[in-house]
């Protein structure tokens, strides 16, 4: 899941069992090896660069690695810790020394995966507490469009809509104040059309409109007051 | 039988039309709707040509939906309108009635509980006039029609049914509908597989899938096919991806003509792919075998009911060939077995192409790359 938003003619749509390339090639993600070609494992967009074939999902669940930034819900609270909700098959455990206060039933949380074990039960460290806002949740797969080259996309997001984005690789996102509704909108169009190129400018376009549409919207809403 | 066609019109070797739909549902995480059947047309025929009609339905797969009620169904008419103390030979009265339109059985019965009220002792002469009377009434009115439900490739072969005028179209076969769930939390938590994710297969057929009602309630048949199919996919997924964890698949037959399992297995394929859970290749079923001697691709239930009938469902991993369910219902010789699967591999990989392209389309409404 490498990528970094960037926009490439030479990505195309690919279905699990297709052949990606029959030369001698690195293997990347969502990629295996059947007598000497390279084929794919699911559905997602194929890319061969720098000689590694690897496939970009679409879909499919998240499944928590190391140094992930993800979003979580506290389930549970115990004696060494807390179960938390990664929006996974699997769940979190965050011990309380790796958190400043006490955390209660359905606190939301940004924290960073520390360890994840051989089945895949991740350990979370660095927890902050999120509140107010809202979440929203949007295919994992696709975060990587949502923060964009450089996290080019999220700056624009941000950047226009005067809102705090916090995004969690798990596939959740934290707005927060400003044009939270204009917003909310973008990142669905983004995971929509995650597949498509020349996203950047369509989003830039999508936003501007939007958002004046919000600012006349609140001058007569002010008038009437 | 004509040797050239088979009883719905196609090629030896050819499949029904197979529409597929991939990500058809949004609560779920992967969905598929498979339609695989024949296409037909509704003729209207007049009442009269019934007895032509019926004979060839003895040779070709044509449906009459609508027609003269039968000495059986004019029996249960008659029970059900006449009142319950009349003493009357129904049987008798069934067969006299024969050729009776259903409104003019209603006016027998009508006519004969009013004479039965009014104190009429109802003698055989008495009936027999009753019946002579709305046969005649019956007659001058306006003509009965019968409507009869034709494979669309069947109608250029059969002169019988040239003249009649096209009143409609319609859908014969299959109708599959698949739903993902997962990886998820296996519940209860002891199923799960600290090395690989468990695939759970469901398949249910709908109670109005089939012409007469069928029980809902899963029985060995649908442990059967949830077993092979579950087994099926197991090896195709990479399972050790998501250990301790269960992938749901639920199958829902809402329409069934012969082939159902196979039609199951290949919206699966393509909802697990939908998804987005790792696989070697998306299985491609499709069912042959033996009809009215002859080895034919994806039979209906018209050949397989046939007497020599093999029927053969079998799923491929098209890439490889490799076989990932192969089951039979008959009686084959090796040679028409080899036959048999070498066919069966070859349609496979036509519905593969199907599958792929309906993957890819969920995906072209909004592409604008390439």
């Amino acid at each position: 899941m490498a990528d970094d938003g960037v926009e490439r003619p030479q990505r195309w749509l690919v279905v699990p069992g297709e052949v990606i390339t029959t030369e001698r090639v690195k293997l990347g993600p969502g990629v295996y090896v059947r007598g000497g070609k390279v084929i794919s494992k699911i559905v997602g967009l194929a890319e061969v660069k720098d000689g590694t074939a690897r496939v970009i999902p679409l879909e499919g669940r998240y499944v928590p690695k190391p140094g992930d930034s993800v979003i979580g819900i506290v389930i549970d609270v115990k004696i060494p810790g807390y179960d938390v909700d990664i929006n996974s098959p699997y769940t979190a455990f965050l011990p309380r020394e790796a958190v400043d206060t006490e955390l209660e039933y359905g606190d939301v949380i940004l924290a960073t995966v520390k360890y994840v074990d051989e089945v895949k039960n991740a350990l979370l460290e660095n927890a902050t507490v999120l509140r107010g806002g809202e979440l929203i949740k949007i295919i994992p797969s696709r975060v990587p469009r949502v923060i964009g080259k450089k996290a080019s996309m999220i700056t624009l997001l941000k950047h226009m809509t005067g809102s705090a984005i916090l995004v969690g690789a798990n596939g959740r996102i934290w707005i927060h104040g400003g044009f939270s509704e204009v917003a909310k909108d973008a990142i669905r169009k983004i995971e929509a059309e995650a597949h498509t190129s020349g996203l950047t400018d369509r989003i830039t376009h999508f936003l501007e409109e939007r958002i004046a549409e919000a600012k006349a919207k609140n001058e007569t809403g002010e008038s009437e007051e | 039988m004509a040797k050239e066609i088979r009883a719905d019109g196609r090629a030896f070797d050819e499949l029904r039309s197979i529409r597929i739909e991939a990500g058809i549902l949004d609560r779920a995480d992967g969905s598929a709707r498979v339609e695989w059947g024949l296409d037909t047309k509704i003729l209207k025929a007049p009442a009269e040509d019934i007895s032509k009609i019926e004979e060839l339905k003895n040779d070709y797969y044509i449906k009459i939906v609508r027609s003269l009620p039968g000495a059986e169904d004019r029996k249960r008419v008659l029970q059900g309108c006449l009142p319950e103390d009349v003493n009357l030979d129904l049987e008798g009265l069934a067969a006299r009635t024969a050729g009776l339109p259903l409104d003019g059985l209603f006016d027998v019965c009508e006519r004969l509980r009013e004479a039965y009220e009014s104190g009429d002792k109802l003698s055989d002469s008495a009936v027999k006039k009753i019946v002579d009377e709305v046969r005649k009434g019956a007659n001058a009115d306006a003509k009965e029609w019968i409507f009869v439900d034709v494979p669309e490739k069947l109608l250029g072969h059969l002169q019988e049914l040239k003249d009649y005028e096209v009143v409609g179209s319609g859908f014969r076969g299959n109708v599959a509908v698949v739903a993902v769930y997962g990886p998820r939390e296996p519940i209860p938590r002891h199923v799960g597989d600290p090395y690989e994710s468990i695939i759970r297969f469901r398949y249910t057929m709908a109670p109005f899938s089939v012409p007469e009602r069928k029980r809902p309630a899963p029985g060995r048949r649908e442990v059967e096919i949830s077993k092979v199919c579950k087994e099926a996919l197991q090896r195709v997924v990479f399972a050790e991806e998501f250990p301790m964890t269960v992938i749901d698949v639920f199958a829902e037959i809402l329409a069934a003509d012969a082939g159902t399992r196979v039609t199951a297995l290949t919206a699966a394929g393509v909802a697990l792919a939908d998804a987005g859970i790792p696989m070697r290749d998306i299985p491609a079923a499709v069912a042959v075998g033996r009809a009215f001697g002859q080895i034919v691709a994806d039979l209906t239930k018209f050949e397989e009911d046939a007497p020599d009938a093999i029927d053969t469902p079998m799923a491929i991993l098209p890439g490889t060939e490799e076989i990932a369910l192969l089951q039979m219902d008959g009686r084959a010789t090796l040679m028409e077995m080899d036959e048999i699967i070498d066919l069966g591999v070859r349609k496979a990989k036509e519905v593969s192409e199907l599958q792929r392209r309906a993957l890819k389309e969920k995906y072209s409404k909004v592409v604008d790359n390439e």
